[in-house]
């Protein structure tokens, strides 16, 4: 199917991007609406897509296939660099994850007055990088998408930011940028040891490919290469293979973020504008998580299943201590940021427990998870653009003055603790069930994990409790400023509160696109 | 209509009322909302009463929720006897509620909200019976708590019932964690978590994960872990202590949910799961359910909150019912928790009615006279409270009965050494309790007595037995006045909701509901459906009726002494004052958990905690050694002060390469370029325009060039 349709998902938003840079400062008010109807054309595609997708096919789909880079390295080999695109089950569910928060925070945008024509090319430029990260299937592509992002997302973030912004922009691309390195070291490593077999025979040299699909075929290693599975070669006294793992798993495990890597996140979140801390949390942790399975798991199947424990215990430490600093926080959107880290916790658990039921449920929570964080980020948001603070001790009895805001905090709230019927429930109880029969876990890990979900429903609960309910009280200065929700907040956490009902309750939506690239995985 | 679309029309509706009802926001709508969801739980009732009554085949409708590789779970009705009846009960119960609230709360402003948040834990609790499989239990199973959550906070501006509400909720979460690893278990070792899927024969045998059990074992773990959940739900032991609290809810919402229907879920779960019970785990619960009994019933007695009593008799009357399903009387069992639904609803309505009455007091010693004042509510809470002692012509005689029996079976099956005799000497201590207390209670608030002054109360407690008998003949008395035709009829017109909802709880809990008989429970129609044992020990009636005669004395006494103590301001010391104190306060297990739970979250803000009020923000400085600031500042101290120490690191390491940079690459490359600068100047002078020179130069040059190539090739 060379329809182009996935391309169009980068191309679009790159060319709207340019678009707006090119036109002169007195269309100011038109680049939001440009922006927007980009990303409601990405909608449209997407459904092009969703329809289009044929569930029980296995393998890529949408494939768009140009030769781009041959690179002729000595007399003997060819070094082959293409524009691959293509999507499975585990990519669709993350760009469709990624459109709708995009064009939620498109919309929460609305209320950036500085400096947008930068502002509005940054974010449509973000899209079509973290789009096209989801979709390349070639890893020199996605490594130029993952780099890419870091761009417009260090400026999206200090220029655009809070107080701090300038230490929280250099910390997140620092952490951000140590993780890639890793990355690439892998990545150069598995592209000179795989072989595409059928160029080599057409060209009569040695073809050394990115694809996946032959860096994920362990048939096409080559003999005696760095990461030949026979002849283990050694790297500081570990084997070859076991240290690219491990490198791929710090490197996606920052971007997750896995403690003890994490501490960029809150510095991030608390400076970032809501609109980004929304793509934030919304998505960019997710590729963290796709990495993990697609090419950290893809890649080294044999050796990822050795470290299952240790997933699952990084899985667990980082469900617990996030879920304990979330407990201690006083600034909404800093304990927001800390459940972010607990949750994606349950998606590493999920991981490491290396069979379907956990697989499946790592990706559906971190579905889950983009739309509840993105519903949580706009909720602090809202109480921000009031009133420019966020502290949870300012805020009481919110329910009073603001009903509709309380019923849709409710449902992100409960939606994140896992109350069942919300879509938070699903990707939780599935990882732990997954981690529960995998016969490599001792039970030890999720049964300590389950105390992860009681740990959220304290901290969120409590929040809840002190912020909505009793007496209305807030400071003298803020009390005329909190009016209830506008048309624009109700639509942004109206959509996304009924698709986590949507998929809590019909959970099937999803797994029915992702069962079988999982299954396919094993 | 087949099943299936019954079901789901049934369910639709209270869905709908709870939408709808939310969305209400014009006040006049507002206040027929209590009527709507009359409307509809009388629509929910016709429907379900169409529904045929399974007699020996289960009907069950399965359909594709989710699959994930082999493992499938389906969302799968399930009807069986159990569910059926369950059903119907929740339906009439939440009928007679939803009437009683249009009254009781028809000032609120809220009152559309709170008719939503019934119907929506009608839905759920429906839904909770009808679930096929463990997981879809659970989903109800925390749709049910969720309700509950919301009906114990209905009125947010309070801060106790906030508090009441969170513990609620994070109590049946810790529950609800233990259920969730009980589904894992009993997934790993039955590879499937339908109900119907639970037989020996899907036994998986080779389990892994737990090297130290048999497969005996394993199942046995599993039941416990799932009884967690139910000992959280159906408030036993060791985590009763949320539903005293949750009494700061509405009342009716507190008959429906934490008397009548919601709490018995734990019940419901142990009686699906009951071909699974392993005789180790049966005792286990058995002996929990007895324990919590005793020790709520002892709790009762010492309560002086109206409603508090009524919140400790439920934990006790569940103990019961409890202890029934671990003896494998699930029949039993489950016919009491059938009576246990009207009676404690009754009581509760009619406690709600009192506090309405007395304008939110709820302290019993306040009250007193009301035989006058409520006689209508004053006969229905008689009904009511024989049926919860177990008198004759109650329905609760007959299910008390029955369960009784099956505990001295129980207990004696083995020698009458085994721990197992326990069961039914704590179930005897139970019923003498629970005689005292309602007693008690019946006292306290119905009967007559003159408060002030002082010396008149001193009066009438001394001829103790001249105020019962005077009491009796007022009811007799009212009842005379109102036999005349005209009065009947007046009587009739008379009746104010409060009464119809209550008097209609308590004629449902009079015997002929269930049996034709009065006096056995052998030929209740209800235990027909289920296995029962055939010993029947007759003797039983008779100790507890002798039971209740020892218990009203010691406790009609007693309780005038109290009151009297009271309005003397007379107080207990030493000893006795230590060990009432202890009883009261439920052995103290609350303030344990706050303790524990303090420990936890006193760092953020020690004024809104959920489990302990009463903390001062001073205390906020002092608060150095909780567990989540420990953390904390692990954050802070440990884990970023790391990445500070890396980054500055970098920077000195950067630091040390840019004045190499400077001072040495630079330097040099300064050098270079100052040499070549100098270089330039002096081939400037050497440009002195003479041809010749340049003519030399370039043939030096070439030479050299020739040379170096000579050189090198």
């Amino acid at each position: 199917m060379q329809s182009g349709l996935l391309s169009s998902l980068i191309i679009l938003p790159l060319i709207a991007s340019m678009v707006i840079l090119l036109l002169p400062e007195s269309y100011k008010g038109s680049y939001r609406w440009i922006a927007l109807i980009v990303q409601i054309l990405l909608l449209i595609n997407l459904g092009t897509l969703i329809s289009g997708f044929e569930a029980n096919h296995t393998g890529y789909q949408f494939l768009e296939h140009f030769e781009w880079i041959r690179l002729t390295l000595g007399k003997t080999s060819i070094l082959s660099i293409d524009y691959i695109v293509g999507i499975d089950g585990l990519s669709l569910s993350m760009v469709a994850l990624s459109v709708v928060v995009f064009f939620i925070a498109n919309i929460s945008s609305f209320s950036i007055n500085k400096k947008e024509k930068a502002y509005y090319s940054l974010f449509l430029l973000l899209t079509a990088t973290v789009i096209g990260c989801f979709v390349a299937i070639d890893f020199f592509l996605f490594f130029i998408f993952f780099e890419f992002m870091l761009l417009p997302m260090y400026f999206l973030i200090g220029i655009w930011g809070g107080p701090n912004k300038a230490y929280a922009s250099l910390k997140f691309i620092i952490y951000t940028l140590v993780g890639s390195v890793m990355i690439l070291v892998v990545m150069i490593a598995l592209a000179m040891s795989n072989v595409d077999e059928f160029f080599t025979s057409e060209y009569k040299r040695t073809v050394f490919s990115f694809d996946f699909r032959i860096l994920s075929d362990q048939a096409n290693l080559l003999k005696g290469s760095l990461l030949n599975i026979e002849n283990p070669i050694k790297i500081f006294g570990v084997n070859a293979r076991d240290f690219m793992f491990i490198l791929l798993f710090i490197g996606f495990g920052i971007k997750l973020p896995m403690v003890p890597f994490h501490t960029w996140l809150p510095d991030a979140h608390v400076e970032a504008p809501t609109p980004i801390s929304v793509v934030l949390a919304g998505i960019l942790l997710k590729i963290g998580g796709y990495g993990l399975i697609r090419i950290a798991y893809g890649f080294f199947p044999d050796i990822a299943i050795n470290y299952g424990l240790l997933i699952s215990i990084m899985g667990l430490i980082s469900i617990l201590y996030g879920g304990f600093n979330a407990l201690a926080q006083k600034d909404l959107k800093k304990l927001i940021a800390y459940s972010s880290i607990s949750h994606m916790g349950f998606v590493l658990l999920g991981i490491g427990a290396f069979n379907i039921e956990g697989f499946n449920g790592a990706i559906f929570q971190m579905f889950s998870h983009g739309l509840l964080s993105s519903m949580l980020f706009l909720i602090a948001g809202v109480l921000y653009e009031r009133t420019k603070n966020r502290e949870i001790n300012n805020f009481k009895g919110l329910a009073k003055t603001m009903p509709i805001f309380t019923v849709l905090v409710a449902i992100a709230f409960f939606g994140s603790l896992g109350l069942p019927s919300l879509s938070g429930f699903i990707g939780e109880f599935f990882t732990l069930f997954g981690s529960f029969q995998a016969s490599t876990i001792p039970k030890v890990i999720p049964i300590l994990g389950v105390l992860g979900i009681v740990l959220s429903a304290i901290y969120l609960l409590w929040t809840f409790q002190k912020m909505f309910f009793g007496e209305f009280w807030t400071k003298e200065e803020f009390k005329n400023n909190l009016t209830d929700l506008d048309q624009k907040e109700i639509i942004m956490l109206g959509v996304l509160g009924v698709l986590t009902l949507i998929f809590g309750i019909f959970p099937n939506i999803l797994f029915d696109l992702i069962n079988p690239t999982v299954i396919q995985l094993f | 209509m087949n099943p299936e679309s019954i079901i789901f029309y049934n369910l639709f509706i209270y869905l709908v009322g709870f939408v709808l009802l939310l969305s209400l926001n014009n006040s006049v709508l507002k206040q027929l909302s209590g009527w709507i969801s009359i409307i509809i739980s009388v629509l929910g009732i016709i429907f379900s009463s169409s529904l045929q009554v399974p007699s020996t085949e289960n009907f069950s409708v399965s359909y594709n929720w989710l699959h994930l590789g082999d493992t499938r779970i389906n969302f799968k009705i399930l009807i069986d006897n159990q569910t059926y009846f369950m059903y119907i009960l929740v339906q009439i119960i939440a009928f007679f509620v939803k009437l009683f609230s249009t009254k009781y709360l028809e000032h609120d402003d809220g009152i559309n909200r709170y008719f939503a948040f019934l119907n929506l834990f009608v839905f759920s609790m429906l839904g909770l019976v009808l679930a096929g499989n463990l997981l879809q239990l659970y989903l109800f199973w925390e749709l049910v708590g969720f309700c509950s959550y919301l009906l114990i906070g209905f009125w947010y501006t309070k801060k106790s019932a906030n508090s009441a509400a969170i513990k609620a909720f994070l109590i049946n979460r810790m529950g609800d964690a233990f259920l969730m690893v009980g589904i894992f278990l009993l997934f790993l070792i039955y590879g499937n978590l339908d109900f119907d899927a639970f037989l020996p024969e899907n036994l998986d045998k080779t389990a892994f994960g737990f090297p130290f059990l048999t497969s005996e074992g394993l199942q046995t773990l599993a039941v416990l872990m799932v009884f967690g959940g139910v000992a959280a739900k159906s408030a036993q032991l060791p985590l009763q202590i949320w539903l005293p609290d949750a009494m700061e809810g509405p009342t009716p919402a507190s008959a429906l949910i934490h008397a009548a229907t919601m709490v018995v879920a734990g019940v419901f779960l142990l009686g699906r799961i009951s071909p699974i019970i392993t005789p180790d785990a049966g005792l286990v619960i058995a002996l929990i359910g007895g324990l919590t009994s005793v020790l709520a019933a002892t709790s009762a007695v010492f309560q002086y909150d109206i409603k508090k009593v009524l919140a400790y008799s439920t934990i006790s009357q569940l103990g019961f019912m409890v202890a029934g399903m671990g003896m494998g009387a699930v029949g039993a069992s489950f016919f009491h928790l059938a009576t246990h639904a009207f009676f404690k609803a009754g009581l509760f309505l009619c406690a709600g009615a009192v506090i309405n009455y007395m304008h939110h007091e709820q302290d019993m010693r306040k009250m007193g006279n009301l035989i006058l004042k409520l006689p209508v509510i004053f006969y229905a809470y008689l009904i009511c409270a024989a049926s919860l002692i177990g008198l004759p012509f109650t329905s609760g005689f007959l299910s008390k009965d029955s369960l009784l029996n099956a505990a001295v079976a129980f207990g004696t099956k083995d020698r009458i050494t085994s721990i197992k005799i326990l069961v039914p000497v704590m179930m005897g201590i139970t019923s003498f309790l629970t005689s005292f207390y309602m007693i008690r209670q019946l006292v306290m608030v119905f009967f007559q007595r003159q408060e002030s002054p002082v010396d008149k109360i001193i009066s009438s407690t001394k001829r103790t037995f001249d105020g019962a008998i005077k009491s009796f003949q007022d009811i007799l008395n009212a009842d005379n006045e109102s036999l005349g035709e005209e009065k009947v009829i007046n009587f009739v017109r008379n009746l104010g909701v409060f009464d119809v909802s209550v008097l209609g709880l308590s004629i449902c809990s009079t015997w002929f509901l269930f049996s034709s008989n009065p006096f056995s429970f052998e030929e209740v129609w209800f235990l027909e459906v289920f296995q029962s044992e055939d010993i029947h020990f007759s003797w039983i009636p008779i100790a507890v009726g002798l039971l209740f005669i020892v218990a009203l004395l010691i406790s009609y006494n007693t309780t005038y002494e109290e009151l009297r103590r009271y309005y003397l301001g007379e107080f207990k010391t030493g000893n006795q004052r230590k060990l009432y104190r202890l009883m009261k306060n439920h052995l103290y297990i609350d303030q344990f958990y706050k303790t524990i739970f303090s420990a936890f979250i006193k760092s953020r803000d020690s004024s809104n905690m959920p489990l302990s009020a009463s903390v001062s923000n001073e205390n906020l400085e002092a608060s150095k050694f909780e567990i989540t600031s420990y953390f904390q500042r692990v954050e802070t101290n440990i884990v970023d002060r790391l990445i500070l120490k890396i980054t500055s690191l970098v920077l000195s390491l950067s630091e040390y390469s840019s004045k190499i940079d400077d001072k040495i690459v630079d330097g040099l490359v300064l050098k270079i370029s100052f040499g070549l600068k100098n270089l330039g100047d002096k081939i400037r002078k050497s440009q002195s325009g003479q041809v010749q020179l340049y003519v030399l130069g370039m043939v030096v040059l070439i030479l050299c060039i020739v040379f170096i190539k000579i050189i090198i090739f």
